[in-house]
């Protein structure tokens, strides 16, 4: 438990990072209820989003806190909206400020909205490899929601359907 | 001369120098004129003001005036009256310039220090530079700053009228003004109202003639008529902190008619039981700048410690007697100012039973109460019919752990409430002692227990997690946290929570600031958590959260670590396998957590340390029992405090708020996260008066705006 912000520690095993530069977005949102989805058929402890947009940078950096959250967890999901065809800065700076392989042995998630259908691949073409790049397992599909799917069926649906499509996958996230 | 220094009686702060200085000279009959006088002026109210100056040298100078005047608007002209011999007197004759400085209620100590002789330099005092004028004392309700118009003298006094230059607002806008009454420091409490009609007629002469035939201080106002009859009756069972409040603050609302019954055994209500240990090591866990009882008057319990301690710091955690005292003492001031308009008895029993037909159409049969009160049976086998009815129950006696032996369970080895009267007044002399419990029940056994000579203390619960330590700084406000719009779930909670903490580490805070942060808004964000969720807060980070959150003051933690460096105290991250009576002594057989090994203690006493419960299933109070046998009141959904409404109204079988059943305090626990904290009980206090003054503005005839005096 080395790797928590509480000492003695509280370390939950899913964490979303949320690289939307609004607060409480709707990116927020479709996150916490992946992970808290998550968290539960893992039968851990509960799960956190973090917005990054809440916290402070220093020198262009993340709290170290943050990167402890990350290192501490077992499954990543690392969630953005489309911005310019490609995910968010934001979540870049983060990615970027992690230390080499963090991510080795955990499972992550691309988690992008997408505003428009022919932005629906940034999270396969853009994300993905990052979080492949720090040493992720990728296991699922990415979980990209068009705005218009959002409209429809809103958060918690989106959510449900695929946690049911990735079930198969997930069963197999490293103890 | 009306204030500090010349009226001064016998018991006055002002000390003795300026009293020796007063007598100068008077003949017989002024000898015998002068305490006459002095206790005929005692009754003209005045404010305190300390003139300060520069002397020659340019170092600050400061004495506490006899009196303060307005003399003229235009020209702005004011006297004040100081000693002739003083060298701040002659300091303003040589620079022509001194500063008024009007104190606040906190201040009594600088009237006191200032009027005792003279202070040169002003060591200590953060002062206020004003440019080349004097400086002026901080955290006053106002500066002058004047030019000598004009000096006479007259007695042993220096008559200084000034003309003003500058005038500054002080920055206390919620401070009261520091008042010198009958030979007492005094603050304010309250206003007439903004229209008073002139005597005119012979209404008005008995009260006249009451005061003038002087009474002795401290008493109410007399008034003509005697009290109203009562017309509503609040009873409040328990005389602890937070029934003391609740009767406080229907006190303060001076509502005519109203009569509050507090019923406690105990000899004077206010301490409770939680803050009437006399035991030094028993702190507050919250520090004295933010003991706040009175949610309008933020400062009014550091400023009666003050009185007698006035060095007191807005951080310190004190002994939690001095709550207790402070409660008992707030208790009677209320009850002097609210004069005789409200009826207030405290009946020296326990509740034991309540009316069984509440709930129906008054009158309908011949109840044995008046149409529409819930009678309350007491132990004395007297009863009290009342309106409305506050249970302020506070913490329950630890809950019975399951699987100890009858047999050690009726030893006087096995002690299951220790904070029960009487339960550790004989000394302990036992070799070894089981603490069941590392939370802050244990904390406080182990102070009482250990130290020299002391038994060796072990220390059990599963994880063996003990609390965190306040920080040596004041807990601060941290940032403002805004609620979510919407429903929250237990991850956004969560989240929030290790935002914030990561924000405060990379602002060189610690994770401290991040639980104060989101205190105030705690009770929301647990509101809007759903059933389930509330459920895996209590049992996946109850203890996490506690631990944090629910902390020692920093010197109950140093006394903690003293007991762990000396080897009088062990702490076991460990389960209880077996536990025995066995020749006089007691057997345990630990199961280490952590490292999967068992271990047998031999101990000669256990203490259960699991701290209060609140659910009502197992409190062990008859009146609960009989108001859960009666479907007027049942557990919260998690089992671990009442169910209440926002208002705090029982919530019956049938799911239906109570009309007439209140909840205060530790026993809101489960509808609320934050409740057993004074600042909470505090608020909940204020709340709670205003809901039921203005639910009973009816019978009272009150109307619905009702103002806190």
């Amino acid at each position: 438990m080395t790797d928590s912000l509480l000492d003695p520690g509280f370390a939950p095993e899913v964490v979303a990072i949320v690289g939307n530069t609004r607060r409480d977005s709707r990116t927020l949102k479709l996150a916490s209820g992946v992970a808290d989805g998550l968290a539960d058929q893992l039968g851990g402890t509960p799960a956190v989003a973090i917005d990054l947009i809440e916290l402070e940078l220093e020198n262009r950096t993340f709290p170290v806190e943050l990167s402890r959250l990350v290192l501490g967890a077992r499954v990543v999901i690392a969630a953005s909206p489309t911005i310019a065809g490609s995910y968010a800065g934001l979540l870049k700076l983060f990615l970027d400020g992690l230390p080499e392989a963090a991510l080795i042995d955990k499972t992550a998630i691309p988690l992008m909205i997408a505003r428009q259908a022919r932005h629906a691949l940034a999270a396969d073409v853009h994300l993905r490899p990052v979080l492949l790049e720090l040493g992720a397992t990728c296991p699922t599909p990415s979980l990209v929601a068009l705005e218009s799917e959002l409209a429809s069926l809103g958060s918690e649906g989106l959510v449900t359907a695929w946690l049911e499509r990735s079930g198969t996958w997930l069963a197999g996230v490293p103890a | 001369m009306t204030a500090a220094s010349e009226v001064a009686g016998d018991d006055s702060p002002t000390g003795q120098g300026v009293r020796g200085q007063g007598v100068t000279g008077q003949g017989v009959t002024g000898t015998e004129i002068g305490p006459h006088l002095r206790r005929a002026m005692g009754n003209f109210a005045t404010g305190i003001a300390v003139v300060s100056t520069r002397d020659g040298d340019g170092r600050p100078l400061a004495l506490t005036a006899s009196s303060l005047t307005s003399v003229s608007v235009s020209p702005p002209l004011v006297l004040v009256c100081l000693d002739r011999d003083s060298e701040t007197v002659a300091a303003i004759k040589e620079s022509g310039r001194f500063a008024v400085n009007i104190l606040a209620e906190h201040q009594a100590g600088h009237s006191t220090r200032f009027a005792s002789g003279e202070d040169r330099g002003l060591t200590g005092i953060d002062l206020i530079e004003d440019g080349d004028l004097p400086p002026l004392l901080p955290e006053t309700l106002g500066h002058l700053q004047c030019e000598i118009e004009s000096m006479v003298a007259a007695g042993d006094q220096e008559l200084v009228v000034g003309q003003v230059v500058r005038i500054s607002a002080g920055r206390l806008e919620d401070r009261g003004p520091l008042l010198f009454f009958r030979s007492q420091y005094s603050r304010l409490h309250g206003h007439l109202p903004s229209e008073v009609e002139p005597v005119t007629d012979a209404i008005g002469a008995p009260a006249a003639q009451a005061q003038a035939s002087g009474f002795s201080p401290g008493e109410g106002v007399v008034t003509a008529d005697g009290p109203p009859s009562p017309r509503a009756t609040v009873a409040i069972v328990g005389g602890g902190a937070a029934g003391t409040l609740t009767a406080i603050q229907l006190m303060r609302r001076s509502a005519p008619g109203l009569r509050i019954v507090l019923i406690d055994p105990a000899t004077e209500p206010g301490p409770g039981l939680a803050y009437r240990t006399e035991n030094e090591h028993h702190r507050l866990n919250v520090p004295a700048g933010q003991m706040i009882g009175l949610p309008d008057r933020p400062f009014d319990f550091l400023d009666w410690v003050r009185i007698s301690a006035p060095e007191t710091q807005p951080q310190e955690y004190l002994p939690r007697s001095t709550f207790g005292r402070y409660l008992k003492s707030l208790l009677a001031r209320t009850r002097r100012e609210s004069g005789n308009r409200v009826v207030f008895e405290h009946r020296r029993a326990t509740a034991i039973g309540i009316d069984g037909r509440l709930g129906t159409e008054s009158g309908e049969d011949s109840v044995a109460a008046p149409s529409g009160a819930t009678r309350i049976t007491l132990d004395d086998g007297s009863f009290v019919d009342a309106d409305r009815i506050v249970l302020a129950l506070g913490n329950g006696r630890p809950g019975d752990i399951p699987g100890l032996e009858p047999e050690l369970v009726e030893s006087p080895h096995y002690i299951r409430d220790p904070w029960a009267e009487g339960a550790l007044d004989q000394p302990i002399r036992d070799e070894a002692v089981l603490l069941i419990g590392t939370g802050l029940t244990m904390v406080d056994m182990a102070l009482s227990l250990g130290g020299p000579g002391g038994p060796t203390l072990h220390a059990v619960s599963r994880h063996g997690l003990l609390p965190r330590a306040h920080g040596d700084t004041m807990p601060t406000r941290g940032r403002p946290v805004a609620m979510p719009d919407e429903r929250c779930s237990l991850t956004e909670l969560i989240s929030r929570l290790l935002t914030e903490v990561a924000i405060a580490g990379s602002r060189g805070e610690d994770w401290r600031v991040a639980f104060d942060s989101l205190r105030p808004i705690t009770n929301d964000l647990w509101r809007s958590l759903d059933r389930r969720d509330q459920k895996r807060f209590i049992s996946d980070l109850g203890r996490i959260w506690g631990i944090h959150r629910h902390r020692m003051a920093p010197r109950v933690a140093l006394g903690l670590e003293r007991l762990k460096v000396n080897r009088r105290l062990r702490v076991r991250a460990a389960g209880i396998d077996r536990i025995a009576l066995d020749e006089g002594r007691v057997t345990v057989d630990l199961h280490l957590n952590r490292l999967d090994a068992e271990e047998r203690l031999v101990v000669d006493r256990v203490i259960n340390c699991t701290g209060p419960t609140w659910d009502p299933r197992r409190l062990d109070s008859p009146l609960v029992r009989e108001l859960l046998d009666q479907g007027l009141l049942r557990t919260d959904g998690l089992g671990i405090g009442f169910d209440v409404d926002t208002d705090g109204a029982l919530v019956g079988a049938d799911a239906v708020p109570s009309d007439r059943l209140y909840s205060i305090g530790p026993i809101r626990n489960g509808v609320l996260l934050e409740t057993t904290a004074v600042p909470e009980i505090g608020q909940q206090a204020e709340q709670l008066a205003d809901h039921l003054l203005t639910d009973l503005a009816g019978i009272l005839g009150t109307g619905l705006s009702l103002s806190v005096a």
